[in-house]
């Protein structure tokens, strides 16, 4: 009996200490695609990163991001804590019909960053009366489609940050597309594992915002992607979404940045990131000329813009989009220079409502 | 280092018990001190300077009490020295910003914060060092006159950041001479692991409850009641999970540290409470200051300023702040209360009713304990007491998801499964290799959970590092 409680004992130890090891010599994963980050490498070792304890943090970095089927075990992780009835993960609902939701509760938004985001807007179309504004906020798909929420789950209430943002922005108009996407909850609008909106979602979008009813004309271009929802989860048994992507004109030219781009980057289809699919992803400033309309567009926004656009080069001949969190430039200087026509801010609510670049808007 | 950690777990406890048992034993206090200092160093690398000074200070003291032995001046002055210094330096890292920012306050001085960084653990060490000068003192325990036994005591690394406080009495035999042995070694290692699991498995899944509910104000009163809920179990299992991971490591190499939770959420009072919740620290402070001070000897009206003395240092031991303070002297209203009038009311009551009313004021208690800003303890009081509505819809989704949850903290934080094993066990008779089967499997289990919600979750605080 004795010698059987000391194997049992140093075999666990045994075990604990070859994981150790296997850390160390297994090779090292550059990245996560799940988590979109780079692991932690191996720490460099030196006195003075021991003192100033940044070597222990790093190595406590290291040990954790390189365990062995790191993966498989926050795989199980979830699904234990999802049969005690747990249904939300790293701010992530998890809801019927194999949705997953962005979790957002009033709590979540700092209004008084809102009023200053909506006031940097208003104050950009105050000193442009010429040139029409427009603000649409996208809500988050779980306000539109709250019926497959977990039971009892809630998000922020979006209504009162619509009615916010109409008062507040008196040089602005505001473009309320709740009642249009609601129209259409049972149908494919937002993508069950990532937060974005379909490209149906967008065309509702874009109807609202242009009164422009024509058919929807898309093909499908994948059917594999896992979204950002998931991969905050790693939820098993779940139903990747369909990425469409809308007809275009054949005549654009586009530029990122000043280098060349497509509309469609369908590399990234083999990637995790699908939705990089459109435009190859978020840049400070996209250019888009030959389009089939009349009239300079600028757009304001963040990624949800990114399948709404190509429907608006239908209506004008050249867009030009910026993304505030990339691009350094002056607004104003950019709208004199290009001759803009037009302006569109297109945000996710709870992006808008959190965003630090857009009062970048006053330089 | 935290036990908590892979680091931990996958390199420096199995190095630590495989040089422990391939020394000879007249090496192994040395090895413990080496690892030891090891450990601390690895998270306080500049402030294991102050340790080793302690260490050197009071094994000093204790030579010098023993020296000495005839003049009672010099042991008193000796004996002065040793607790002056002590709590100097205990006060000087841990109280100095708070009563420079307090005296801004009052004064409207503009005296600019030490910003130091509380040495990790110095609170239990401290008054671990202190237990052996004052027990030397009263010749209580002998003079260690070696100063690798008494660093290896001071540095012990199982207990040295979140206690048990062992005092040198406890364990003055055992570090001279103890025996390890395969039973030990087992069931300190399923102890340990048992800790682990209550550490990742419960405290930190629950924590995250608490967590969301205190970061909004103005909860319904049954949001406000599971947070609260939820934090009493975190603290618990967080709490009472170090002291066992502590307690089996000790059982590894030889050691019998002492209890220091009794299953605390099944008292009938608060007097009960305090005498089931880290009770190596309440017994400290009978034992050191509050039986010193006079107890219950003095009279009624002594006793109770002792009692005020007591609770507004145990508050204050647990952090420089405030809500420490009315935690502290909250209790001791309490306590008050219940040594005047409680026995003769409590003969009367039901059982029920004392365990709703225990739990009742230590949920309260919580609630001060962990917000350290006064205005939110108002704030989550008022929720509690349904001043801004009764329940919503997020109550329910609370109550949904961590229901399960819940139900087994419950049942986990009473003698409940310990008596049920017991029964079986004295049922079945006592075979002992399908306990140790059972035992092993058990275990097993519980690591391979442990070390699933350690690898994937990134919730996994140190609450003590304002002790």
């Amino acid at each position: 009996m004795k010698y059987i409680k000391i194997i049992g004992s140093v075999f666990i130890l045994f075990c604990l200490a070859l994981t150790g090891v296997l850390i160390w010599i297994l090779p090292d994963k550059i990245e996560s695609e799940n988590e979109n980050r780079i692991l932690a490498g191996k720490p460099e070792l030196n006195a003075q990163k021991i003192i100033s304890t940044e070597y222990q943090s790093n190595l406590n970095n290291y040990l954790s991001d390189q365990f062995p089927a790191r993966d498989c075990f926050m795989m199980v992780g979830t699904e234990l804590k999802f049969l005690s009835g747990k249904r939300d993960f790293s701010n992530t609902y998890i809801g019927k019909d194999n949705y997953f939701f962005e979790k957002v509760l009033d709590s979540n938004i700092d209004e008084n960053r809102f009023k200053n985001n909506l006031s940097a807007v208003d104050n950009l179309a105050k000193k442009n009366p010429d040139i029409n504004f427009t603000n649409i906020l996208i809500p988050s798909s779980g306000t539109i489609l709250k019926e497959k929420l977990p039971p009892f789950a809630e998000m922020y209430d979006f209504q009162k940050l619509y009615s916010t943002a109409e008062s507040e922005l008196e040089y602005c108009k505001t473009v309320n597309i709740y009642s249009a996407l609601r129209q259409h909850k049972k149908e494919y609008i937002y993508y069950r594992t990532d937060h974005h909106w379909t490209t149906f979602g967008a065309y509702i979008g874009y109807t609202a915002y242009t009164g422009n009813k024509d058919q929807l004309k898309q093909t499908k271009a994948t059917d594999s992607f896992c979204g950002t929802l998931h991969s905050k989860t790693l939820k098993l048994n779940v139903q990747p979404d369909i990425i469409y992507l809308p007809e275009i004109p054949d005549s654009l030219k586009i530029t990122a940045n000043g280098k060349q781009i497509e509309v469609f980057d369908r590399s990234a289809l083999n990637k995790k990131d699908k939705y990089k699919v459109f435009f190859g992803g978020n840049y400070g400033i996209v250019d888009i000329t030959g389009g089939n309309g009349t009239g300079t567009l600028l757009v304001i926004k963040d990624s949800f813009a990114n399948c709404f656009v190509p429907f608006l080069t239908n209506d004008y001949e050249r867009i030009i989009m910026i993304d505030m969190r990339y691009y350094g430039g002056s607004v104003s200087t950019l709208m004199k220079n290009e001759k803009i026509d037009e302006v569109l801010v297109l945000y996710e609510m709870n992006n808008f409502a959190g965003d630090t670049s857009i009062a970048k808007l006053a330089m | 280092m935290v036990f908590s950690s892979i680091l931990f777990l996958c390199i420096f406890l199995p190095a630590t018990v495989l040089l422990y048992y391939i020394l000879p034993h007249r090496f192994r206090n040395f090895g413990l001190l080496t690892v030891s200092l090891i450990f601390y160093a690895w998270g306080e690398p500049k402030y294991i300077i102050i340790m080793l000074f302690s260490t050197v200070f009071d094994y000093t003291n204790g030579i010098l009490l023993e020296k000495f032995d005839k003049k009672e001046v010099v042991r008193k002055i000796v004996l002065i020295c040793s607790v002056v210094i002590n709590l100097g330096i205990l006060c000087y890292f841990k109280y100095t910003d708070f009563a420079i920012e307090n005296i801004n306050r009052i004064f409207g001085t503009d005296i600019s914060a030490l910003s130091l960084a509380l040495p990790i653990g110095i609170s239990f060490y401290t008054f671990q060092t202190l237990s052996y000068t004052i027990d030397v003192y009263r010749r209580k325990v002998m003079v260690q006159h070696n100063i690798i036994n008494f660093g290896m005591y001071i540095c012990l690394f199982p207990q040295l950041i979140a206690g048990p406080i062992v005092r040198y009495a406890d364990i003055e035999k055992e570090i001279a001479n103890r025996k390890e042995n395969s039973d030990k070694i087992w069931h300190g290692l399923f102890r340990f692991i048992i800790g682990l699991g209550k550490k990742v498995v419960f405290a930190n899944q629950i924590g995250s409850l608490w967590n969301e509910i205190s970061a909004n104000k103005n909860n319904p009163a049954l949001t406000a009641w599971l947070g609260a809920a939820a934090f009493a179990f975190q603290i618990y299992f967080d709490f009472s999970g170090y002291s066992d991971m502590a307690i089996g490591l000790g059982e590894m190499f030889g050691f019998h540290f002492p209890e220091n939770f009794d299953y605390p959420y099944e008292s009938k009072s608060i007097t009960e409470f305090w005498r089931r919740w880290h009770i190596t620290l309440s017994s400290w402070f009978k034992e050191y200051l509050y039986i010193p001070l006079g107890g219950n000897r003095c009279g009624i009206f002594r006793q109770i300023i002792n009692l005020l003395i007591v609770w507004l240092l145990t508050g204050l031991w647990h952090g420089a702040a405030w809500n420490f303070v009315i935690w502290g002297l909250f209790y001791f209203v309490l306590l008050t209360i219940e040594k005047l009038f409680f026995k003769k009311i409590s003969e009367k009551l039901p059982n029920v009713f004392k365990h709703i009313y225990a739990l009742f004021f230590i949920m309260i208690g919580w609630v001060i304990f962990a917000c350290e800003d006064i205005n939110d303890i108002g704030n989550y009081l008022l929720s509690m007491f349904g001043v801004f509505g009764g329940a919503d819809s997020m109550s329910i989704y609370y109550l949904m998801t961590y229901g399960i949850m819940f139900i087994i903290l419950i049942i986990a934080s009473t003698c409940f499964p310990k008596k049920t094993v017991l029964a079986l066990r004295s049922k079945i008779g006592n075979k002992t290799k399908l306990n140790f089967a059972a035992e092993f499997v058990f275990s097993a289990i519980v690591l391979i959970l442990s070390i699933t919600f350690l690898v994937g979750d990134s919730y996994n605080p140190f609450l003590y590092f304002r002790f």
